[in-house]
């Protein structure tokens, strides 16, 4: 019996929050809430080439060091604490399809693990979901490859992205491809996005030049898994974001006097802080869990991946609304990052399926 | 990260469910189809035939009547008991084995170790605890049940309520007071205590639920051999609240299980009913199910602690809050499932009077409604929600405590 990081991967966690407090923190934080969202390209090559992250779990062969996807989630939960603005969950959530792509794929996932090149998934048709995409988006071979039609809605970082990893229907179903951000017939919409370090799009698809990924034999099964992931990966941010802002809370409590005594020694404010905290541990107990069991292709794992996910939005929207509440008036202005939680907290729920409709995941899936 | 039990320990288990298949007939359906009346004695019973085969206190040391076995084991054991319809224990358990024994372990003398431990193993000796009073309860260390020491042995007088199991004891261990001019936390004393004699009277409390499984304790010149001191003299607040952090490793895990099984039979009563449609109610079910796993995870994490040798020391706290809280939400839900049918009591009502009935319990109304008003008790007794919620807001968040009204003195 073993529920703890090993030495390595509590190293991972510590070099790498050491390095965002460096890198990125709350200096990034107030950048975007003052200028709005850019990437931070020196960042993002540091990230990929000196710390190796994007290529973590993939193959040595592309210049990853195939480390599990647990590693992978923990990542993740020190970026969601940072409330790092930049497209790695977008990233790494393509090369979980790319993966598949064969001998053909080798060089795209090179780039990827180098970050010299940007992907995302453009997943849902309008009125689809990730999950249930719909059948908006066809392709249809031409002599030289594939070419794309339909409208790709809620795309992560779609104006970031220099390559999109697309669910389309071929006449003998869905399958997987890849189009370039500056093809023929491919443009992008963007959208106001409630998460103000993670931008939103639509994703236009005119006759857009796509090469097959993933054909329809495989593609369905390749789609459940990159929700399973998705789930835990978002569940992982989440849960560095909850802790995040828990944190940042009991630091103003101590801090704020009133009435002669700091804030946090009312028990109100405790009570609030320490109800947090059980939604934080137990969204973390289930994440972890999860994690490891997308690692060992457990059979709960589907399941314990909902229950991540619902678990972890609930906790985020908790700590991140009682953060305002304890913060006062200053919680509530533009220029305090307690919102950028907030709205992080409630836009990742959203994606990858809400809390309510994980939780009929898992009763469909336990058979209730 | 690795939350399974080693090969070691699975290979024990397989051992164990043999046995346990053996003591019970082919069709067994579990100990909660048995009534009411017969549950004590039937679980009594288990519990000798346990006891026989040494499956009762594996992981205390040999020389105490354990086999030394790691915390693992234990809960390797609970699970197996739970999945195979059988209780975990006797009621007195809780105090005798999990509260006393471990803090006997911790600090007790080799004497006492020797003399109480094996006769708690062997159910010998059922176990009470004393701590709360009538004027006592988040604020322990204000106690007021004093003792003094006279020729060798202490004279207690005083009172202690909510008792649970009090009546069934043969002994208590209670905090009692024993000087009286110290600061309130410096004053107090663990003492062990024979219940059978002239200066101790129990009377029964009758509660929300309608029956009565604990008591006030009257001590009217009670008496117990200074040999009977657990830890130093005034040294009493450090070893009663070790023994209430005490819990050991993997507690949560084995209760998460007896959850776990009562989750099923809560799913069976909505199918019954025809309510595993709604929507509402399919939801709440897997809000439900996701905190049981959670619950069992945060036990493995304790548990793996543990077995490295470390304490888990607030994160106690934390269990006792989680599941006391959610087993009140449980409770709630199997009321709106009944419907109208909460208006009236039928069918057996539950053997356990705090927390889940016993596994393959049938799903009665009389059942879901007593365990319903009973779950109010466990958000109250051992620390409240609001002191636990203080105590990690405090320990973990490291947030200040609150300034204190009172003197510093006992009385």
């Amino acid at each position: 019996m073993q529920f703890s990081f090993s030495r390595e991967q509590e190293d991972l966690r510590s070099s790498l929050r050491d390095f965002l407090s460096r890198r990125s923190g709350s200096e990034a934080r107030n950048r975007v809430l003052k200028s709005g969202y850019a990437l931070d390209r020196g960042l993002w090559d540091s990230m990929a080439q000196q710390l190796g992250l994007l290529g973590l779990a993939l193959p040595e062969s592309v210049g990853g060091s195939e480390a599990g996807f647990l590693e992978t989630s923990i990542v993740l939960e020190e970026l969601g604490r940072d409330a790092y603005a930049g497209p790695y969950f977008s990233t790494v959530a393509a090369s979980w399809v790319l993966q598949h792509a064969g001998e053909d794929g080798a060089t795209t996932l090179e780039q990827l693990a180098s970050g010299s090149r940007i992907f995302t998934l453009a997943i849902a048709d309008e009125g689809g979901t990730w999950a249930r995409p719909g059948h908006r988006t066809t392709a249809f071979e031409v002599a030289d490859g594939h070419r794309l039609a339909g409208l790709k809605v809620n795309v992560t970082d779609a104006d970031t992205a220099d390559e999109f990893v697309v669910v389309a229907d071929l006449p003998d179903g869905p399958a997987w491809f890849r189009v370039a951000a500056d093809a023929p017939g491919v443009s992008v919409v963007m959208g106001e996005s409630l998460d103000l370090t993670r931008p939103i799009g639509q994703l236009v698809l005119q006759d857009a030049p796509a090469i097959l990924v993933v054909g329809p034999a495989a593609a369905g099964e390749i789609l459940a898994d990159v929700n399973d992931k998705a789930a835990v990966a978002l569940s992982a941010e989440m849960v560095g974001g909850a802790d995040a802002a828990l944190r940042q809370a009991v630091a103003w409590s101590l801090e704020r006097t009133q009435f002669g005594r700091p804030i946090g020694s009312f028990q109100a404010i405790k009570h609030m802080s320490a109800d947090a905290l059980v939604e934080v541990e137990t969204a973390r107990v289930l994440t972890q869990y999860a994690a490891w069991a997308i690692d060992e292709r457990t059979p709960d794992r589907s399941v314990v991946a909902s229950m991540a996910k619902q678990a972890a939005s609930d906790a985020f929207s908790l700590a991140a609304g009682n953060n305002i509440q304890i913060h006062g008036g200053i919680g509530f202005t533009w220029e305090h990052s307690a919102h950028l939680y907030f709205r992080k907290a409630k836009a990742t729920s959203a994606l990858f399926g809400t809390a309510p409709q994980h939780r009929d995941r898992i009763a469909d899936l336990l058979a209730v | 990260m690795n939350p399974t039990f080693s090969a070691d320990v699975q290979a024990f288990q397989k051992e164990f469910a043999t046995f346990l298949r053996e003591l019970v007939p082919a069709d067994w359906a579990g100990a909660g189809t048995l009534p009411r009346e017969e549950y004590d004695a039937f679980a009594e019973k288990i519990r000798g035939q346990l006891y026989e085969r040494g499956y009762i206190g594996v992981s205390w040391p040999q020389e105490y009547g354990g086999r030394g076995l790691s915390a693992e084991y234990q809960v390797a054991i609970a699970e197996e008991l739970t999945r195979q319809g059988l209780p975990q224990g006797i009621a007195s358990d809780v105090f005798g084995i999990q509260m006393f024994g471990s803090t006997l372990l911790a600090f007790g003398t080799e004497e006492q170790k020797q003399r109480f431990l094996p006769r708690i193993l062997s159910g010998e000796d059922k176990w009470c605890q004393g701590y709360s009073e009538p004027q006592s309860g988040s604020d322990l260390a204000s106690a007021s049940t004093t003792a003094v020491l006279e020729d060798g042995m202490w004279r207690i007088n005083g009172q202690k309520i909510w008792t649970s199991t009090a009546h069934l004891a043969d002994w208590i261990f209670v905090l009692v007071r024993t000087d009286p001019d110290a600061a309130k936390h410096r004053g107090l004393t663990l003492l062990a205590c024979p219940m059978d004699q002239p200066g101790i009277e129990v009377r029964q409390i009758q509660q929300i639920s309608g029956e009565a499984d604990f008591n006030e304790v009257f001590f009217t010149d009670a008496m117990t051999p200074e040999e009977n001191t657990i830890g130093s003299v005034s040294d009493g607040w450090r070893v009663a609240t070790a023994l209430l952090e005490h819990e050991r490793g993997g507690a949560a895990a084995v209760l998460a299980i007896r959850f776990a099984e009562e989750l099923d039979r809560l799913e069976e009563l909505a199918r019954e009913r025809g309510r595993h449609h709604e929507q509402d109610i399919r939801r709440r079910i897997a809000w439900c199910r996701s905190r049981v796993f959670a619950m069992r995870l945060m036990g493995y994490r304790a548990l793996t602690r543990t077995l490295s040798g470390e304490g888990i020391g607030p994160e106690g706290a934390m269990n006792k809050l989680f599941w006391s809280e959610y087993h009140r939400v449980l409770t709630e839900l199997s009321m709106d499932i009944l419907g109208e049918d909460v208006l009236t009591l039928r069918g057996r009502r539950p053997a356990i009077p705090d927390g889940p009935d016993a596994p393959g319990a049938p799903t009665d109304s009389a059942g879901w409604i007593t365990t319903f008003l009973n779950a109010r008790s466990s958000t109250i007794f051992a620390g409240t929600s609001q002191v636990q919620r203080n105590l990690l807001a405090e320990k973990i968040l490291g947030m200040p405590r609150e300034p204190r009204a009172e003197s510093s003195r006992g009385r």
